[in-house]
């Protein structure tokens, strides 16, 4: 198999919290606690769990926004921690992300055609006119067109700004494209618009893609590989189709026996996971789903579980 | 069935002044909602769902809110023509509403408890601390603080009720303190601290995950069968719907276009809105290569389309579709439609799959 576009190994991100009078003594937010991954090329990637699980953060910390506590990132062969800034940025324009929020993505003052050519002129990549066909040429992908061009992020419906998001996010040809929730504040009707539109962009383009959403049919459909995050812990990971037919940790069975099936005949007698999700601040000892897991042994409470290779590409964590 | 309905909503019209014209937000709604049932209200954003439950409750913002005509007949009585006094009596009682988002409908200066008791002393008659008219300002102060300590237990009472797991002490706390779905629950104990009647709930699981999700439904689900109260259940999630409801009213720009059974509106979806929505999400049961899709977004409410307000996205539509809005006809018992070619559409399935896919 071919080299991975990313490889990340025992990513760590803490956030402090400070307490006390002079910040004397500090804990940790581990937002983000000993995740390793690899994304291969041209793969979409999906990455679930409920929110607060530390999700949104390993996105962005994969793109480099925000350094990693500790770890290695090896982006395309390098090695982003030891790269110098110049270095990085020149290989930003690769990586991309679109955000959950289209309206508080988008600048209110920068027209369409402000928001697209920014990053075209900072990159220094087009001059003058060619700007412009450029920009066009984007909104042409994404499905919008020339009369969307002077107006400002206010004036479109919340399908049309998530589009802007992708073109914008398309705009300097991209290796690698963090999703994080694109959906999940549209309609069901655009957002499945919006989805068909990722997967054509995705065949055109080459894209590989990491996906960040909550909501477990989304992920079926999209990608191709899956990992269920849990309290700042990647849990299980498998190939999307392995992972919906037969999953293996407590936590992901839990997770698809509480969705509502749009199918009034099949009404679920699920048994609803108690509790919720821990604090990150002070996770539960040993294997952080204990609490709230209905197999839970003695000995998950004092001791950590590492990820397995149960078969073939289908990693756990459980005992 | 024989028996009146608990809320009986018939062309009700609301519309909203605003500097841009007039928003036709609901145009001639009708639909009935029995005692015990669930019944479920979906449709996109900007369809007029909440409007329908707001106009309920008569909490539009007048202006530049207006409910031009119709009638809500709650329990035989048309809250339209009641005077303001019965309405506060009524709401939070009789009929009570859960909001979208917690946070934002609690109080953050109040502890859960005194808010749950707010309700209790403003409904109920606690019989346990009699209500004397005093001339004494003593008696008066005892027996109102009396009444508002027998109220903060009840409160607690009901949080125990939702299954809070350590009531005494969420009673003493601050909506922040609490997660969305402990807040979501303190609004379930809220409203269900009166034993309402009939429980609106907007959207109630949108700002949860799927895990605490599944715990709210349970629990509504499972106070509905210890209470009676019927619970109108407004979402977008076709999923919950399925799940909760008795009987399912689609939405669309402002008008029921399809409400029935919820196995039959699932099972054979007449109208093409109803249809395309059903379509357009992702399942986990099934594979699905793509999506289908409904083109174009909802229409603006100030310049609706004329005729069928679906017709532009609609791909069976004809001539008649764009003049004349098509009345909601019965196909099947328990069964109606609003679609001019509800039949082709019924029949037609094979021929257009061909074709589309």
């Amino acid at each position: 198999m071919d080299e991975p576009l990313i490889d990340a190994s025992h990513l760590k991100a803490y956030f402090p919290v400070k307490k006390g009078m002079f910040s004397s003594t500090k804990d940790y937010v581990k937002a983000v606690d000993d995740v390793s991954i690899q994304i291969r090329k041209g793969e979409t990637f999906g990455l679930v769990g409920e929110s607060g699980c530390g999700k949104t953060t390993l996105g962005r910390v994969l793109i480099h926004l925000l350094p990693p506590t500790s770890g290695t990132l090896v982006f395309m062969g390098s090695n982003l921690s030891e790269i110098s800034k110049h270095e990085l940025r020149m290989l930003r324009p690769h990586m991309q992300i679109v955000f959950q929020d289209p309206s508080s993505s988008l600048n209110p003052r920068m027209t369409i055609k402000q928001i697209l050519s920014e990053p075209l002129r900072i990159n220094k990549r087009y001059k003058g006119e060619a700007v412009t066909t450029k920009v066009l040429d984007l909104l042409k992908t994404v499905g919008l067109d020339k009369q969307h061009l002077y107006r400002f992020p206010h004036e479109f419906s919340g399908g049309q700004k998530q589009r802007i998001g992708v073109a914008r996010a398309l705009a300097l040809n991209p290796d690698f494209i963090v999703l994080d929730e694109p959906t999940s504040s549209l309609d069901v009707s655009v957002q499945a618009q919006i989805l068909n539109l990722l997967k054509d962009l995705q065949k055109q383009f080459n894209l590989t893609y990491l996906f960040i959403t909550h909501d477990l049919s989304v992920i079926k459909f999209i990608s191709d590989r899956v990992a269920v995050m849990y309290a700042g812990k990647i849990v299980e990971y498998a190939n999307t189709v392995d992972l919906f037919r037969d999953p293996l940790h407590p936590y992901t069975k839990a997770l698809l026996a509480a969705i509502p099936i749009p199918d009034p005949r099949l009404r679920s007698k699920h048994i609803p996971l108690k509790g919720e999700v821990p604090s990150l601040i002070t996770p539960p000892a040993g294997c952080r789903f204990h609490p709230r897991c209905p197999v839970a042994t003695e000995a998950c409470a004092k001791i950590e579980p590492h990820m397995k290779e149960i078969y073939k590409d289908h990693f756990v964590s459980c005992f | 069935m024989t028996e009146t309905p608990l809320l009986s909503i018939r062309d009700l019209k609301t519309y909203f002044y605003t500097y841009e014209g007039v928003v036709k937000a609901l145009e001639a709604t009708s639909f009935d909602i029995w005692k015990g049932e669930t019944f479920g209200l979906i449709g996109e954003t900007g369809c007029g769902k909440s409007v329908t439950a707001l106009s309920v409750m008569q909490l539009i913002p007048q202006p530049p809110g207006r409910i031009m005509s119709g009638s809500i007949l709650f329990n035989g009585v048309d809250l339209l023509k009641e005077p303001e006094k019965t309405l506060q009596q009524l709401r939070g009682c009789a009929i009570s509403m859960i909001f979208q988002e917690p946070m934002t409908a609690l109080n953050p200066v109040y502890n859960i408890g005194r808010q749950i008791a707010e309700v209790i002393l403003l409904h109920k008659d606690l019989t346990e601390v009699p209500q004397k008219n005093t001339r004494n300002p003593i008696t008066h102060r005892r027996i109102q603080r009396a009444r508002k300590k027998r109220a903060f237990e009840k409160a607690i009472e009901a949080l125990d009720m939702v299954k809070i797991s350590d009531p005494k002490k969420v009673a003493r706390q601050y909506p922040h303190e609490l997660s969305g779905g402990m807040r979501q629950r303190a609004m379930i104990a809220m409203m269900l601290a009166c034993d309402p009647d009939l429980l609106i709930a907007d959207e109630p699981t949108t700002a949860l995950d799927v895990t605490v999700q599944a715990q709210i439904l349970d629990l509504m689900k499972e106070l509905q069968h210890r209470k009676g109260t019927a619970i109108w259940l407004i979402t977008h999630n076709l999923g919950v719907i399925a799940e909760m409801c008795d009987r399912v009213g689609v939405m669309y720009a402002g008008y029921i276009v399809e409400i029935g059974k919820t196995e039959k509106i699932f099972e054979n979806p007449d109208h093409p809105y109803t249809r395309g929505l059903l379509r357009s999400i992702p399942l986990i049961m099934e594979e699905r290569q793509r999506l289908e899709i409904i083109p174009g977004s909802v229409p603006n409410l100030i310049t609706p389309p004329e005729g069928c307000r679906f017709h532009p996205r609609c791909k069976y539509q004809m001539d008649i579709c764009k003049t004349c809005a098509p009345p909601l006809v019965e196909v099947e018992p328990d069964h109606c439609v609003a679609c001019h070619r509800f039949a082709d559409v019924k029949y037609s399935v094979v021929g257009e799959e061909e074709k589309h896919g």
